[in-house]
């Protein structure tokens, strides 16, 4: 049946665009979400005149626009799938203009495939893969005209027009545009004009860039390529100088390689070795590309960001967060539902790295976890300095939704409310957070809705009252501080203590484990009566009634008799201690 | 066409007057307008002062008038003033009083305001203010740039962007009042250093010989253009973590230097490079005899930071054989009051000093409680500028007007976190008056924009260089001067 619908060329597009969108709408959507809280897209007719009259402008304002539905990933992957679509079928046409060459309809395919795989990395635009399409089409039209004049007025008058409005693809216009003109020569034999023509064209592309320079503080690659492409605008990515070359390459072979078959099961054979080949070469790139990496991650701080802290334990639970910004994240959805002191030793954990951040930050996440843990540990003028901060290392220098959001929150909670309404406005001109915006607005001077709201409520009895300075090495001096200054902030207490654990401080461990007398209204935590127990059994001969506290479990004691036991049996008891023991502060203690 | 326009205008003005007279509330109160613009004192040449009503406004109606004649104008929320009929208004009523009445319709009543005043002053403000447009951030900073505005009209122009130099910071960009063409400041970075523009020419130095801890931070130029007085300082933040605190910036180190432009070279005493004190914010008497700065004992820090009062002292200095006084006098000793003083800034006519005044440290901008204030170097007096402070965040950085009747300073009055450039008519007699912002063709504008106003440097003359220009000078690395430190 399909066979009769549905020849090989729409076989394998079906194939493809499917693939392409189940790929975006399920394994890479964390990264989708985790790209529309990277921008800030306004709704007022300021933001696009400020943004449409840069070079390069009018294309980020599209691909902005277009991103800001990866809100729904869902929408998101149909956007890319579309421009993917649009992408391919443009350079189908204008490989078909060289010579008609069915066999080979699966190179088409080659570098829409590559944006597609380009988009997985974080440092490329949507706005591109708009820029590409626009420039292809626009060659399709160039390409069907047949009056040289015409042609060479709209070549003349596109050329600028491209570079101003749509950055760095412009160049592929020129690319392609030439390749016609040349090709003219080869037919026609014109040359003198032709070979004019084309000179005109590569002068006006160089030029022309150049010349914006004298009206915008830009960079001369800025000039040629502008921010629309790369948000690191002080690279050239070789990527896109690849991609722009993969069209001359592909027409070389669809014009001098001919695959001919007369027999009909063969030609489908080259066509689906191609196809396989191509989809290999895709897997293979995405599958080993760096940025593959950060996959757990975005998905943790998507979590994290939604409060949806379960659903971080789960994921870890299935895999071990494989980087110290997912375990941050891991041990404060341990401690947000209360179970931080049980669970700790249940995932592999790498030192206080893992609990805290270390001083090692030049990049925008871990600004954005050190928000989110600090946040939730009420220490809001922290959360305020990595929101801010977050802001300022993100690689295209834009605002962002994310530290907005976090910003107006810590300055309502902060009594700030002029600066709070100031962010607000920013959000309330924008597509999906205006309603978010507008309900913050009713907190504005109202202290008593601020009061009671059970998070900024929260944040405002959990802050401290004592004046001192935040630094990296010294975060256990400052949870000592917070619970000085609220000896019942639990959350506080169990970072303390499991600070000092990671950090095998048993000394201070034993110092400061008083500080929580009154924060502990239930059960002690297994890890802290791990550590308890562990101290007290190198202090006294024996352990007993009289010497274990009465919080320490038997089922604790046991195991550390069991533990010991194994310790004291083996030569080289790691491995069997592993496999029973993984999951206690002993094990860590002595093997991590 | 423009017949059509004026014609329409009266229209519109005329049908909203009549069709409303009957239901005008007259209000014994100025409208809150923003900025705010009532009962001001302006130079003859400023901006047009278009202002807007923030709060449900849906039409507005502006009446300028004076003895010489009026302007007549209306807006939906926003006042708009056509350029050449304010700055003629205004011409025409130097030394005299514009009153101003406001008609709004506010929540469908339209309110009529208690006019307020514009003092029009005769002494022009300076044509040209530079400032640093940065986020007012913690550490890290991303685009960063320093531009002109032209305080006569809406003209602003691009003097040096970051984005052409690596990302690089740039800071402090200062003039000399008394060779208008001249004025520095830092580039940092890989290629970086200080740019020391004398009209045209650029010049760009390295103030940190081998040997010497730190780069030229806060300066200021001597009166004859020869010197720049720096301050070497190693500068840090800490983030505090309580209520509306966010940033402790404190030297751990600090002395002063003095750049002798002519000879490359950078003289110093010991008597303001002291082991035990810290020694910041240099800045040359009017006359050039003098070098003013700030002086703190040297404490533990961060730790002792409360500790930390800078006292305002001078020295003499001698421009002909580059020398130092023997001793250093103290002006104003504010750590018997547990105050601190900062960015001491002389007045060209060498009658005051403008100065920073409070609790603690050496950087004033995240200090709520930092308020503008000026010593009289005649009689020592001190005086708190009450219509100036009369705010709960900081004012600081702030520069004279090359006549000594304007000044501008940078004011977080508005939300406590944006700095923004306010100017101040300062009287003959020493009497500072109600600030008033920077005018916006466009007074919505500083809604929308996220950057601080950075260090406001008022200018008689346009820069003569641009953002390209510092491209080329921070990308040729062979031009960079390296001074030569003498003997103290």
């Amino acid at each position: 049946m399909i066979k009769r619908i549905l020849n090989p060329n729409q076989i394998l597009s079906l194939l493809f665009y499917t693939t392409v969108f189940l790929f975006f709408a399920t394994i890479y959507k964390y990264h989708l979400y985790f790209k529309e809280q990277q921008q800030l897209f306004l709704l007022t007719a300021e933001y696009f005149v400020n943004t449409v009259k840069v070079p390069g402008g009018f294309l980020n304002y599209i691909g902005e626009f277009l991103t800001q539905f990866y809100y729904w990933p869902i929408a998101g992957a149909v956007i890319i799938t579309f421009l993917i679509f649009i992408m391919q079928s443009a350079t189908t046409k204008i490989l078909n203009k060289i010579k008609k060459n069915p066999n080979l309809f699966p190179l088409s395919f080659l570098p829409a495939m590559f944006y597609g795989v380009l988009l997985c990395n974080d440092f490329y635009y949507l706005a591109g893969l708009v820029g590409f399409c626009i420039s292809l089409w626009i060659s399709v039209l160039y390409y069907n005209l047949n009056n040289r004049t015409i042609r060479f007025v709209f070549g003349i008058i596109l050329i600028p027009m491209l570079s101003y409005l749509i950055g760095g693809a412009y160049l592929l216009f020129v690319v392609l545009i030439s390749i016609f003109e040349t090709i003219q020569i080869i037919k026609n034999g014109s040359k003198k004009i032709n070979l004019l023509i084309i000179i005109i064209y590569l002068l006006i592309a160089v030029v022309f860039p150049l010349l914006l320079r004298q009206y915008f503080t830009i960079t001369i690659l800025q000039a040629f390529l502008t921010g629309a492409y790369y948000k690191l605008e002080v690279v050239l990515p070789f990527s896109l100088v690849l991609l722009v070359l993969s069209y001359p390459s592909l027409m070389l072979i669809y014009r001098y390689v001919t695959i001919q078959s007369t027999e009909k099961r063969k030609g489908l054979l080259i066509f689906s070795i191609q196809s396989v080949i191509i989809y290999t070469i895709g897997g293979i790139i995405l599958f080993k590309s760096s940025f593959w990496g950060a996959s757990n991650f975005v998905a943790y701080d998507n979590f994290a960001r939604k409060g949806e802290w379960s659903e971080i334990i789960e994921m870890a639970k299935k895999e071990n967060p494989q980087d110290q910004l997912s375990l941050v994240y891991l041990n404060l959805a341990l401690s947000k539902t209360g179970q931080l002191g049980n669970q700790l030793f249940q995932f592999r954990q790498t030192g206080t790295n893992g609990l805290v951040l270390n001083d090692n930050n030049n990049n925008y996440e871990p600004f954005l976890v050190g928000n989110e843990l600090y946040y939730h540990l009420g220490l809001v003028n922290v959360a305020q300095y990595f929101a801010f901060e977050g802001m300022e290392t993100t690689p295209d220098h834009k605002k962002n939704v994310r530290c907005i959001k976090r910003l107006a929150e810590t300055n309502l909670i902060n009594s700030q409310y002029n600066v709070a309404l100031k962010y607000l406005k920013l959000l309330d001109n924008t597509l999906f957070y205006s309603n978010w915006a507008k309900e913050k607005m009713l907190y504005l001077k109202n202290e008593n809705k601020i009061n009671k709201d059970p998070e900024y409520g929260l944040m405002r009895n959990l802050k401290p009252r004592s004046q001192y300075f935040f630094t990296y090495d010294q975060v256990d001096v400052i949870l000592r501080i917070c619970m000085k200054d609220n000896p019942k902030n639990i959350r506080a207490f169990e970072y303390l203590m499991t600070y000092y654990l990671l950090n095998k401080d048993l000394k201070s461990f034993k110092s400061y484990y008083s500080l929580g007398k009154e924060a502990l209204t239930s059960n002690v935590p297994k890890s802290f009566q791990e550590a308890v127990i562990y101290i007290i059994s190198h202090q006294v001969d024996q352990l007993n009634s009289s010497t274990i506290p009465g919080f320490v479990t038997a089922d604790v004691v046991n195991r550390l008799n069991q533990y010991a036991n194994i310790f004291t049996s083996y030569p080289n008891p790691k491995d069997l201690l592993e496999k029973n023991f993984k999951d206690t502060f002993w094990f860590y203690f002595q093997y991590r | 066409m423009k017949r059509i326009n004026n014609f329409i205008i009266i229209l519109i003005v005329f049908g909203f007057s009549c069709s409303n007279n009957n239901n005008i509330t007259k209000l014994d109160e100025y409208p809150a307008i923003y900025p705010d613009y009532t009962d001001i004192h302006i130079p003859y040449n400023i901006a047009p002062l278009n202002f807007m009503i923030k709060e449900n406004c849906t039409e507005l109606n502006i009446e300028v008038s004076g003895k010489y004649g009026e302007i007549k104008t209306s807006g939906k929320a926003k006042v708009l003033f056509p350029l050449n009929k304010f700055k003629d208004l205004l011409f025409k009523h130097k030394n005299d009083t514009l009153s101003v009445k406001v008609t709004a319709k506010i929540n469908n009543k339209i309110i009529q305001y208690k006019s307020f005043r514009w003092f029009v002053h005769e002494e022009p403000i300076d044509s040209y203010l530079t400032y640093r447009l940065i986020e007012p951030g913690y550490e890290v900073w991303n685009k960063i740039n320093i531009s002109e505005r032209n305080t006569t009209n809406f003209d602003d122009k691009v003097l040096a962007d970051n984005n052409l130099i690596e990302g690089s910071c740039m800071n402090c960009h200062i003039g000399s009042k008394q060779n208008p063409s001249k004025s520095f400041f830092h580039i940092r970075g890989p290629n970086g250093g200080t740019i020391v523009a004398e009209g045209e020419k650029l010049r760009k130095l390295n103030t940190k010989p081998v040997g010497s801890y730190a780069n030229a931070i806060y300066g200021n130029w001597h009166p004859s253009g020869n010197y720049i007085g720096f301050s070497t300082n190693i500068v840090l933040p800490a983030t505090h973590t309580i209520h509306d605190k966010r940033v402790l910036v404190y030297d751990t180190k600090s002395d002063i230097i003095v750049v002798d432009l002519n000879k490359n070279e950078i003289i110093s005493s010991p008597l303001v490079s002291r082991n035990d004190k810290f020694e910041t914010f240099p800045e040359f008497s009017a006359d050039g005899r003098k070098l003013i700065f700030c002086v703190s004992d040297s404490v533990k820090l961060p730790e002792d930071y409360k500790s930390l009062h800078y006292n305002l002292c001078s020295i003499d200095f001698n421009e002909k054989d580059r020398t130092f006084g023997k001793q250093v006098d103290t002006l104003i000793n504010a750590r018997v009051k547990k105050k601190t003083v900062s960015e001491p800034k002389a007045s060209p006519d060498g009658k005051y000093i403008l100065f920073t005044w409070f609790n603690y440290g050496t950087f004033p901008i995240w200090h709520r409680e930092a308020k503008l204030c000026t010593y009289n170097l005649h009689d020592g007096s001190i005086d708190s500028l009450p219509e100036v402070n009369n705010n709960n965040y900081s004012n600081s950085y702030h520069s004279w007007s090359s006549n000594s009747r304007w000044f501008v300073f940078a004011s977080k009055r508005d939300d406590g976190l944006y700095g923004k450039p306010y100017f101040s008519y300062f009287d003959k007699n020493g009497k500072a008056h109600k600030p008033f912002l920077l005018p916006q063709k466009d007074p919505e504008f500083y809604d929308f924009t996220y950057k601080s106003f950075n260090i406001p440097e008022l200018f008689e003359q346009a820069r003569a260089f641009d953002a390209m220009d510092i491209e080329r000078i921070y990308n040729d690395t062979l031009s960079v001067v390296k001074l030569k430190k003498m003997e103290e």
